[in-house]
């Protein structure tokens, strides 16, 4: 490891349809034996589906029009059989189909899912939670009747339609040419229907995900519409949304309900114009075939008639296929976050270097020509009003964001391509606003991290005093806790945001406003605890207010995105400057007590 | 053609009824969630509750509607069929027809199993959609913390075990169908051979004979097809119940609406012996509660980290069941009902935004503003009007924005008032968040306004401001401020500390800090954390 090592290849922007492919194509390689049984099986049904009508003409031609009995059984058995036989067949269709469609969809939804692990945070400040949820789970379940029914029904009815007219050019090649403008017409006409129905569909796909966007957002907000009474507002927003996602799936049943219709239509005047050619007396184009050929040619017209007109039905279902995959593709469109990770050496002897550092939500600049040196094991803290930059910064020095312009460089290493599972070693983080996972309190201190053993834990806990607070819960370390109810309260969930943020023994750690939601009393507590962890540590918190800052080596003001003033407490006093104007203001405004 | 045309309006209108009953339903989700009490709906998880709502109905929609056409279809075609074939052939229809009701009894059989693996396919589904969820709106967390990799592996366990769940379903749903067919062609045989001699001996002719055949295996198919249905049922039934699992929660009354003989006519809040738990906790988050506030009143209320604050604040806005008493203006607070929100306004700790505009997000369409807002986009001019019902939406409006000092946040937004919105609130600072929701509770008349924690993202000298306006606007309102910090607290009129869930003082500031006790004690830890803050400068 002596010199950077790229862990991951860089990745190309792989479009949704690619994605589809490969995972199509892994499935596929991945599983041969399957698909070549599968192709076997499609084969042979398309052979054991002709069968019955030769078998027929036999039973009629050599049987009947001799009037034999005999062998009519032996004949009947083998019809049975046939019937068997292609049931079997049918059968193992559908359970490979699945195999394989259910697979590929799985494929699908991790590769989704590893797309979405790609993207930068900006993605997801700016779309809204049920938006990327839709998109992950409907719409690619959206492309299920592809893989599970529409392709493989495709190939298969394709093979049933060439072997049928095979099978009816060989009984009366004169009718083929009927045939093939039979089947150009329905081409035509169905695809009209495809343009159509395609449109409808992605207004469904729209549709659907704007009910998934409300959902999710007016569930997780329930506590303010409850409280405001905004039940109604809420009803009649959702009734838009139905009433707009309705319009969209009854177009689509409008031509869902004409297209069979205009379907059997054709094939009625189809089978009258076969009929009306082959019956041996009445036109002067009559072809006069054998009593036997002409049972055998109606039954096969009938039915030839069957899989196209389920090709053409095909075409409209796997419409929905297609909607989803465009919105798979404006998903994947999205750029990837260019975060190439690389394995590099941490400079025990370096502490926090920002150079040059300007960053923009969007057009907002949030940080301007940021520069900050903090030594190792100096404690630094970063004052400002709310909306100053200083939650951005952080984040930035936790390797959240890429920088827009300028260098960070946390223990001689670059916090953004940092690999993951190295950066909470190297850095401990408490956010402002704490979160609680489904899972046992040990678990949440550990978060999924088996390499942190039991008893580090519970030293966590003690060092942040909550050990005694656990040990009062129901079971202990492995009291179940997560979304709702989580039996602590929101002091305590921040206390368990510390115990987090130490477990691994980081080198740095980050505080965003780690008193905030405090009273004095626990305050005290964890800055007793924090000066305890602090000692081997370069610690960089944030604070909105003077009152916050406790221990620090540094003070570093912020306001509208730069760094205004920085220095010690004791220089910044004597500079009469920002520092002394915020102590002058803060003491007034708490002096009036 | 006609026969087309009439075919048409068939399978239009029952798609319609399936889409008319699929949004239905969505929407009778969505009341029957939105009548539930809050103590029930914490416990649900929104990633489940939108599976149920998208999937599951989707589910039972699809079943409806192909078993609406295949039981027209499939069962009229099949009665036709038989009848015609009994015309034909009344012995050796009966006979070769025997097979027929054992394909339905192997349907039947699979009912259980069919309705077990269908729920945890639905159930695997759900838990994917909770994960990502989680995952969505945990990212940030996930990423400063390294986790975003397990959690992916996660993920990818839940798909495997969904997938497994739905391959066992579809295979048993849709597999079986072709030995459906089989069971209803076995008599075919008889068909072929019986009626094959029957050519022989002149009684059928060919024609009888094919068309005989045909119709038999057409009503054999159709066999399978209804057998299918049947199955697909099955299935969906497992849906259906999992809707209906959330559509039968019935939410009544919060609790009773009797108010204390003492409180009846009385002014203001009045609170007795009131306690409290959380739904599934082990404890009471507070006990035995009393104190009074009179219209105009401010009061503080503090206590250390889980001292029951919060839940103080939850029990007064109505929307729990408690033990006790609390009542407001001599009507019990949880049983105010549907006029709860005219009385009471709550600010919780969530701080949530919609995704919608500065005047949604405030206004939250409770009332209709004038078009000089909507409109024209200017925030209204302010009239003095505190806490008047008389008053118009705007001059609402414009007393919540200004006390939650936004003129000049609103001023400075492109759009105005109407700058949207993102659930995340990517255009607002969290500060802006946390006033835009205070400006939301202040907005209206109700006579009681709980803030719990509102200052907590605000700095110092804005908190100073807030609290000066509050004060000056006050009118006939009460105030009720949840706080830890007490820099605010020399402008209420009362202070209230809870311990452990119990008021352990109660009076003015001054009184309070006059009987050196848990109050004091906080006030001068806060005083002794300034002075360290200060201290480097004095020691320097």
């Amino acid at each position: 490891m002596d010199e950077a090592q790229p862990l991951n290849p860089p990745k190309g922007s792989q479009s949704g349809s690619s994605m589809i492919i490969s995972a199509v194509w892994q499935v596929l390689t991945a599983n041969l034996l399957i698909v070549l049984l599968l192709l076997a099986a499609i084969f042979a049904s398309v052979g054991a589906q002709l069968y019955p009508a030769f078998l027929m003409r036999r039973i009629i031609d050599e049987n009947f029009a001799k009037g034999l009995t005999e062998g009519v059984w032996r004949l009947s058995w083998l019809y049975l059989l046939t019937v068997f036989a292609t049931n079997l067949l049918q059968f193992t269709k559908v359970a490979f189909t699945t195999i394989l469609g259910q697979k590929i969809l799985m494929d699908m939804r991790a590769r989704m899912a590893k797309r979405l692990s790609e993207l930068s945070i900006a993605y997801f400040v700016r779309t809204p939670t049920g938006e990327i949820m839709s998109r992950l789970t409907t719409d690619v379940d959206a492309i299920n009747n592809l893989f599970s029914a529409g392709i493989i029904n495709v190939i298969s009815d394709l093979f049933r339609v060439f072997g049928l007219l095979v099978s009816l050019y060989a009984l009366a090649p004169h009718l083929i040419w009927l045939e093939l403008i039979a089947i150009v017409m329905v081409f035509i006409c169905s695809d009209f229907f495809r343009k159509e129905i395609f449109k409808w569909q992605r207004v469904v796909r729209l549709n659907i995900a704007a009910i998934y966007t409300f959902i999710q957002e007016w569930l997780t907000g329930i506590r303010t519409i409850k409280t405001y009474a905004i039940e109604p507002q809420g009803r009649s927003k959702f009734q838009g949304l139905l009433f707009d996602h309705l319009y969209s799936i009854n177009a689509i049943a409008r031509y869902d309900s004409w297209f069979p219709c205009v379907m059997q239509t054709l094939r009625a005047v189809f089978m009258a114009t076969a009929l009306w050619l082959c019956v041996p007396s009445g036109s002067p184009w009559s072809l006069g075939l054998s009593v036997g050929t002409l049972a055998a040619v109606s039954d096969l017209i009938g039915r030839l008639f069957a899989p196209i007109e389920a090709l053409a039905q095909e075409f409209q279902t796997i419409q929905q296929s297609m909607a989803g995959i465009a919105r798979i593709n404006e998903f994947a469109a999205e750029p990837v976050e260019d975060r190439v990770l690389q394995d590099q050496e941490i400079d025990n002897s370096a502490g926090i270097e920002i150079e040059d550092l300007s960053f923009a939500y969007g057009e907002r600049n949030v940080l301007q020509s940021v520069r900050l040196s903090i030594p190792k094991c100096e404690k630094a803290v970063i004052v400002g009003r709310s909306g100053a930059g200083k939650t951005t910064l952080m984040n930035l020095i936790a390797g959240l964001y890429h920088p827009g312009q300028g260098k960070i460089s946390i223990c001689g290493v670059d916090p953004f391509t940092l690999p993951p599972e190295k950066r909470r070693k190297l850095i401990g983080i408490v956010p402002q606003m704490p979160q609680i996972f489904d899972g046992t309190v040990a678990e949440n201190i550990r978060l999924m991290d088996d390499n942190v053993s039991r008893d580090s834990v519970e030293t966590a806990a003690k060092t942040v005093g909550m050990h005694e607070t656990i040990m009062a819960l129901s079971e202990g370390y492995e009291t179940q806790i997560g979304e709702g109810a989580t039996g602590l309260s929101s002091g305590e969930v921040q206390l368990l945001s510390l115990a987090r943020a130490i477990v691994a023994d980081p080198m740095v750690l980050l505080l965003d406003e780690p008193t905030s939601g405090m009273d004095a009393k626990t305050e005290q507590r964890v800055f007793a605890a924090i000066r305890a962890i602090g000692e081997n540590r370069t610690i960089f918190s944030i604070s909105h207010r003077l009152s916050g800052i406790i221990d620090a080596d540094t003070i570093h003001l912020m306001a509208e995105g730069r760094v205004v003033e920085s220095g010690t407490a004791d220089e910044l006093i004597a500079r009469d400057g920002w520092y002394a104007m915020y102590q002058k203001m803060e003491r007034a405004g708490w002096l009036i007590e | 053609m006609l026969f087309q045309l009439a075919r048409y309006f068939k399978r239009y209108y029952m798609r319609l009824l399936t889409n008319r009953v699929n949004s239905d339903v969505r929407a009778g989700l969505l009341d029957n969630l939105f009548t539930r009490q809050l103590s029930s709906l914490s416990q649900e998880h929104i990633g489940d509750l939108m599976s149920r709502m998208i999937g599951d109905v989707d589910q039972v929609g699809s079943s409806i509607q192909s078993t609406i056409t295949e039981v027209w279809d499939s069962v009229l075609l099949m009665l036709s069929y038989f009848v015609a074939c009994l015309y034909y052939h009344p012995q050796l229809t009966l006979l070769a027809a025997i097979p027929i009701p054992f394909a339905f009894l192997i349907a039947e059989k699979l009912r259980r199993p069919l309705y077990t693996l269908s729920q945890k396919n639905r159930q695997a589904l759900s838990k994917i959609n909770v994960h990502l969820r989680h995952n969505v709106t945990g990212i940030a967390l996930l990423r400063l913390f390294g986790l975003e990799s397990s959690s992916r592996e996660r993920y990818d366990l839940l798909l495997r075990d969904q997938y497994k769940w739905q391959v066992l379903t579809t295979m048993l749903q849709g597999g079986v169908g072709p030995f459906y067919t089989f069971a209803a062609t076995l008599g075919i045989i008889i068909v072929v051979g019986r009626g094959g001699e029957y050519v022989v001996q002149g009684v059928w002719s060919i024609g009888d004979f094919t068309a005989y055949l045909a119709m038999f295996s057409a009503m054999a198919t159709r066999t399978n097809v209804w057998a299918r249905v049947m199955n697909t049922w099955h299935g969906a039934s497992a849906s259906w119940d999992r809707i209906c699992e959330k559509l039968a929660v019935v939410s009544g009354q919060i609790g009773s609406a009797e108010v204390h003989p003492d409180a009846a006519g009385a002014e203001g809040l009045k609170v007795g012996s009131l306690s409290f738990s959380y739904p599934f906790a082990n404890e009471e988050s507070i006990r035995d509660i009393s104190f009074t506030a009179h219209p105009g009143q401010i009061i503080g209320i503090t206590g250390p980290v889980g001292s029951g604050k919060s839940a103080l604040a939850a029990v007064l806005s109505g929307l729990y069941d408690y033990s006790g008493h609390a009542s407001l203006a001599g009507r019990e607070v949880r049983g105010l009902g549907a006029e709860r929100s005219a009385f009471i306004s709550w600010m919780d700790s969530q701080h949530f935004v919609f995704s919608d505009d500065v005047l949604f997000n405030i206004a939250l369409g409770r009332d209709s503003v004038s078009s000089l807002v909507s409109v024209q986009n200017t925030i209204p001019s302010q009239t003095d009007v505190p806490g008047d019902p008389e008053a118009t939406p705007d001059a609402w409006l414009a007393q919540a924005i200004a006390l939650a000092a936004l003129n000049q946040d609103i001023a400075s937004f492109d759009e105005g008032m109407q700058t949207r919105l993102m659930e995340r609130g990517v255009r607002v600072s969290g500060g802006q968040r946390q006033r835009i929701a205070l400006a939301r509770a202040w907005y209206g008349s109700s006579q009681l306004v709980i803030l719990d924690d509102p200052f907590s993202a605000i700095d110092i000298n804005m908190e100073r401001q807030i609290m000066a306006n509050i004060r000056a606007e006050i009118g006939d309102r009460i105030v009720l401020l949840f706080s830890h910090r007490l820099a605010a607290f020399s402008l209420t009129d009362r202070v209230l500390v809870l311990n452990k869930g119990c008021l352990t003082e109660y009076g003015s500031h001054d009184e309070l800090l006059q009987q050196r006790g848990l109050y004091w004690s906080i006030f001068t830890a806060q005083n002794v954390l300034r002075g360290e803050a200060a201290g480097g400068e004095d020691d320097g």
